[in-house]
């Protein structure tokens, strides 16, 4: 496999991580639908012996946190490998100079 | 890619053999299967109230285990082969430092996989005991433990590479107990009064462990709430992408290695 | 990757370095200085040296376990620092090592798919292999049970079973008795007959000297002698006289030798003279006279343990 072959799969793979994780931050439809079973789900006189269980996996969100490590990793992921790849490719040019 | 195919299962298969006919996989199995019994034995209380107290001590006791077994094995794998010299046939052939990590971790994945199957069947065969019936809910948990054990696993892995085996055993354990307690340490630490550096540490700390509370859905098993698909493939691509970025470092910091 | 016999040399080796850092001293200890080497494809050649000269870490910069300080190395003119420079490689380390829990089959068979053989013909080269040295009823044993001498021949089935072009051995008689030693020896020379090359260190000089074609003495990391085992042996106008019978009888054949400036050493009832060649027949007809018999006359011969440890001398005292 040549190198800029094995730069481009590891910068397609990086990039589709990178853009769900992305996507997943802004998009609010997990939230929406998470809010609409919830309260579906919920009794409205608030008899339901689950009611506070279901408002604490309501809370229980996919969290910012975890959606910037996301971001973070993918990050870390796509430096390292283009980096280390470019890297390599250059000392071995050197050491054949 | 398929030499790195070949190369990857190859040596996840040999570590998986390995791993499996070791002594310490069959203590720690054994101790896993005791964890299971003795939660069992603890449900004895109204049947209702019994059965909720089965499937929350039964996940604990696996997730207590199977991250135990991935700790053990992932942190010695690495250490070992340098100190007995093992690695040296493996690496005269042509394998890149990447692929030689990533199969080691595999095999540790595979082994930890097949320790979590003998314990799934187990906690079947006590729900079919106790109450006549599976739910479905044990097979959307198990697979986010496994999930656990995996990130926990990389993590070994990667502290091995640079740290003596007792180092790395120690913070692996210490880096899961953050995570499996993360939200909750990080609201104590809100309430108390830190220096700048104390609230950067927190901060960097914070963003960089893995938040491992998100991939036990026991509560959901016991009370039998379902959970959004959507929040499930969140939850497992955040799992997925982790692991990667720890084993990208371990990987890094492999190819420095000099044996 | 195809290699045919007329491609360039197997390694070649240019002005290699390798410096380590000594804890709390400034200057760094060198383990390698200014190496140049060149091993011609097809042949056998031998790595010799003292312990600690710097084989060991030659061998692991040119299959990149460690990178050189300065300078390069190349396995059939490709980096050694590119990791498919050692695709045409097997090698077999000193005193080597398996999991022990795996069985010979699957540690070789591992090999093998490893090597870029699919995974059933890598079942049947492998089993392919472990006839070929002896090993094949023990296929199925666990690593752990298996002696010092079936671990070397797994180690070496494991280098084999790729094909390779290029077979690096680092003390491949370790552990093997006599038997196993020939074995061995006649098996690289099989190799060798198929064009393979082979890079050997060991420290058995007699057998370095059987069997290589050429040779390179590495001493405190340099390059002290190179060349055909004959080249670098001296030649000696000596001659080694054994004359039985001679070592009961009276002490007037001593004062004879001296005069012709000839040692002797006490070989049972016999004794061994060592003597320059014109004096060799003098001092013969001498010690016949005495009574003495003559069992045989030979020129001396430096053997290239000898000629090792001249050269080493040499660079120790230098």
């Amino acid at each position: 496999m040549t190198t800029k072959s094995s730069l481009k799969n590891a910068f397609t793979l990086i990039s589709v991580i990178l853009l769900t994780g992305a996507a997943c931050s802004f998009c609010g439809t997990c939230r929406a639908a998470g809010n609409v079973s919830t309260s579906v789900a919920l009794d409205p006189d608030g008899d339901d012996p689950r009611t506070e269980l279901l408002y604490h996996w309501q809370d229980k969100r996919f969290s910012d946190e975890e959606q910037h490590q996301i971001l973070l990793c993918s990050a870390l992921i796509l430096v390292v490998s283009v980096g280390g790849a470019a890297k390599r490719q250059i000392r071995l040019k050197k050491v054949l100079k | 890619m398929i030499n790195v195919f070949r190369h990857l299962t190859t040596l996840a298969g040999i570590t998986m053999l390995e791993g499996a006919r070791k002594q310490i996989f069959h203590v720690l199995m054994l101790f896993a299967m005791t964890l299971i019994v003795i939660a069992t034995l603890l449900g004895f209380l109204d049947h209702n109230i019994q059965m909720k107290v089965i499937k929350d001590l039964v996940c604990v006791a696996i997730l207590v285990s199977s991250c135990l077994i991935s700790i053990t094995l992932s942190v010695s794998g690495l250490p070992q082969e340098l100190e007995l010299r093992t690695v040296y046939p493996v690496m005269a052939k042509p394998i890149k430092r990447w692929e030689f990590v990533v199969g080691k971790y595999l095999g540790t994945v595979g082994t930890v996989t097949i320790g979590m199957l003998i314990m799934l069947a187990a906690f079947c065969g006590i729900l079919l005991a106790y109450s006549g019936h599976v739910s479905a809910g044990v097979f959307m948990v198990m697979p986010f433990l496994l999930l656990e054990a995996c990130i926990v696993a990389a993590i070994g892995v990667m502290l091995s590479t640079f740290c003596s085996t007792p180092l790395a055993w120690f913070l692996t354990v210490f880096v899961f107990m953050i995570g499996a307690f993360k939200f909750q340490l990080s609201e104590f630490l809100a309430a108390k009064d830190h220096s700048v550096v104390g609230k950067v540490v927190e901060a960097v700390g914070y963003q960089v462990l893995p938040n491992l509370e998100c991939f036990n859905f026991k509560d959901s098993l016991v009370h039998d709430i379902p959970v959004s698909g959507i929040y499930l493939l969140q939850t497992g691509l955040y799992g997925f992408v982790y692991t990667v970025a720890v084993l990208t470092l371990a990987s890094l910091a492999f190819a420095q290695k000099e044996f | 990757m195809a290699i045919s016999k007329n491609d360039g040399p197997a390694i070649t080796i240019s002005s290699l370095t390798k410096l380590y850092n000594v804890p709390r001293q400034k200057q760094k200890r060198s383990a390698i200085r200014d190496l140049n080497l060149t091993v011609p494809n097809g042949e056998i050649f031998g790595f010799l040296g003292p312990n600690g000269a710097g084989k060991t870490t030659t061998i692991k910069i040119l299959l990149n376990f460690i990178t050189a300080t300065s300078g390069h190395a190349e396995i059939f003119g490709v980096s050694s620092e590119d990791d498919n420079a050692r695709q045409p490689i097997g090698y077999v380390p000193e005193q080597p090592y398996f999991p022990k829990f795996l069985t010979t089959l699957e540690v070789v068979k591992a090999h093998g798919s490893l090597s870029g053989f699919g995974f059933g013909s890598s079942k049947v080269q492998a089993e392919d292999v472990l006839k070929d040295l002896g090993m094949y009823d023990h296929r199925h044993t666990p690593l752990s049970k298996l002696s010092k001498g079936m671990t070397q021949r797994v180690a070496v089935a494991t280098a084999l079973v790729g094909d390779p072009q290029l077979l690096i051995l680092d003390e491949p008689s370790s552990g093997l008795d006599p038997v196993g030693r020939k074995e061995l020896r006649d098996l690289l020379l099989s190799l060798k007959a198929r064009g393979k090359t082979i890079f050997l260190s060991s420290h058995l000089l007699s057998e370095m000297e059987a069997i290589c074609d050429r040779v390179a003495v590495l001493s405190s990391g340099r390059l002290v002698g190179e060349g055909r085992p004959a080249d670098i042996v001296q030649d000696s106008d000596k001659a080694i006289v054994l004359i039985g019978g001679l070592a009961q009888l009276d002490t007037l054949w001593r004062q004879d030798a001296a005069a012709l400036n000839a040692e002797y050493k006490l070989d049972g009832p016999n004794v061994r003279f060592t003597v320059d060649g014109e004096a060799a027949y003098p001092l013969i007809s001498r010690l016949i006279g005495h009574g003495g018999a003559l069992i045989s006359v030979t020129p001396e011969r430096e053997t290239l343990e000898d000629a090792f440890l001249r050269l080493v001398e040499q660079d120790l005292a230098a």
